[in-house]
């Protein structure tokens, strides 16, 4: 009802105004990849030790625990999964809430957790995501990813995700002329920085030969364009800014972040080729952080397909509508180009366990932050940005973070 | 079955699956799309076919054909049915 709608200025105006400065003072993660001899709960406690550990931060001080997982239940038949690996952690006591927001479910329980640091609710809390896939034959994996679609609609149908994006890739190739080698691109990029990345999945250089004629997925995606089924966790820690040097000399200071929503159905959109909750998720954390995108310096950008990069350095204001594919094409996202994307290798090349992805984001920013990303080292690494999408744009989160 | 539903629409956009979920593997390859139908709603639907000539292109019209256990299959205009 949108005569009953809050003036959002005014709400967020608020918001702001109510907030204190926030830092992620550790990072931890596994390795993404295929691990058929670990499960979910060893994943991620793996994370979240490195991430304790990282921050130097006594676990007794932690005071609660949002854990991003999208589908623990169907993936690997354990719910309850907050407690269940935070007491495994050692943390007991504490409140434990699992976020499932699809595949920005752990970018959501960043949000949730910045949130109850930024308003005062606690001063250190421990954020996590994992998920365990490969344990899955691909089919069930296709169903179960489905499931973070409509499944009344466009899942009926037999569309996967996949297909959605292949939906989308047709579209923005019949109203901006996209091709099927900017498409590539992307996945050439991707698997260059991911073969630098000892944690990615897949450590392999591809060709554009390779990338053009790869098997075909759900047309006009091949393989290439796919990100990974992976397993993996990561894990960060956050307190507020002025007792972050209590623990650390190099801590993140989060500038700006915002977690926005759509309609979960594709076919609800008028115009496939926008993700307005990124562009919202964008305006909301630019205004936070008093930045616009030409400050942002690199950004990790949720590439589950090719065309989700280009789409979202559209939405993001990186480039024009419509200019995404040249953009990447021409080498301007590449190590050395003026922003770098996805030096991680991204979730094309790094790995994509759903649930873990968001924060696995942060943590690679964070490692550009501090200038410890060894052979992916950005230049300009004092501000990045990271855009964790769930299902076909129903959830957003951006993040703007600042070295400290 | 029968359906009250518009009986025709317009592509806006399509994809051809190949890796299909559980369910529908034995139907892969298949095609399907967004169309935009003559009351102005837009669905996902299944396009039938497995020729070339089949093929659904953005903008190509599309007919209802069925609706089979909630999916609904159209396939493309002058072509028999």
């Amino acid at each position: 009802m949108p005569g009953q709608k809050r003036a959002e200025g005014q709400t967020h105006r608020r918001y702001l105004k109510y907030m204190r400065p926030v830092a992620v003072i550790g990072i931890g993660k596994t390795a993404f990849g295929a691990f058929p001899d670990r499960d979910l709960r060893s994943l991620a406690v793996e994370a979240i030790r490195n991430a304790i550990g990282d921050a130097a931060i006594p676990p007794g001080l932690i005071e609660a625990f949002y854990l991003g997982n999208f589908a623990g239940p169907s993936f690997a038949g354990q719910n309850h999964l907050a407690p269940y690996v935070a007491a495994a952690a050692g943390f007991e006591d504490i409140p434990c809430t699992r976020i499932e927001n699809a595949c920005a479910s752990s970018g959501s329980a960043f949000f949730h957790g910045w949130q109850s640091v930024a308003h005062g609710a606690y001063d250190a809390v421990l954020i996590a995501g994992v998920e365990k896939m490969t344990s899955q034959s691909t089919p069930r994996v296709t169903e179960i990813l489905a499931g973070a679609g409509d499944m009344s609609g466009e899942g009926a149908a037999g569309a996967t995700f996949p297909a959605l994006f292949a939906m989308i890739a047709r579209r923005h190739m019949y109203q901006y002329g996209t091709t099927r080698e900017h498409l590539a691109a992307v996945a050439i990029k991707n698997h260059a920085n991911g073969a630098k990345n000892p944690l990615a999945h897949m450590r392999k250089v591809i060709t554009l030969e390779q990338a053009l004629a790869g098997k075909p997925i759900a047309e006009p995606l091949n393989v290439y364009d796919c990100s990974l089924i992976s397993d993996g966790a990561a894990a960060v820690v956050l307190v507020p800014l002025y007792q972050a040097h209590r623990y650390t000399t190099r801590c993140a200071r989060v500038l700006g972040v915002a977690q926005t929503s759509d309609h979960v159905a594709l076919d609800s959109k008028a115009d496939i080729t926008v993700f307005p909750a990124v562009r919202k998720a964008a305006d909301k954390a630019y205004e936070m952080a008093h930045l616009g995108p030409r400050d942002i310096q690199f950004a990790e950008l949720h590439d589950c397909f090719t065309i989700a990069e280009i789409v979202a350095s559209e939405d993001l204001g990186f480039v024009a509508k419509g200019e995404g594919g040249p953009f990447a094409a021409a080498g301007c996202s590449s190590i050395g180009g003026p922003l770098p994307i996805n030096t991680s290798g991204g979730l094309k090349s790094k790995g994509h366990p759903v649930g873990a992805t968001g924060v696995g984001q942060i943590c690679d920013l964070i490692l550009q932050l501090r200038g410890d990303a060894g052979d992916r080292q950005v230049e300009r690494h004092r501000i990045g940005l990271a855009q964790n999408l769930g299902g076909s744009g129903a959830t957003c989160v951006v993040t703007i973070l600042e070295a400290a | 079955m029968e359906s009250n539903g518009p009986r025709e629409g317009v592509v806006y956009t399509e994809a051809i699956v190949h890796s299909a979920p559980g369910q529908f593997v034995a139907d892969a390859p298949y095609q399907i799309a967004i169309v935009d139908l003559e009351d102005g709603n837009r669905l996902t639907v299944r396009i039938l076919g497995r020729n070339p000539d089949d093929r659904a292109h953005i903008g190509d019209r599309v007919l209802f054909v069925e609706e089979r256990q909630g999916t609904l299959y159209y396939r493309k205009a002058g072509k028999l049915a």
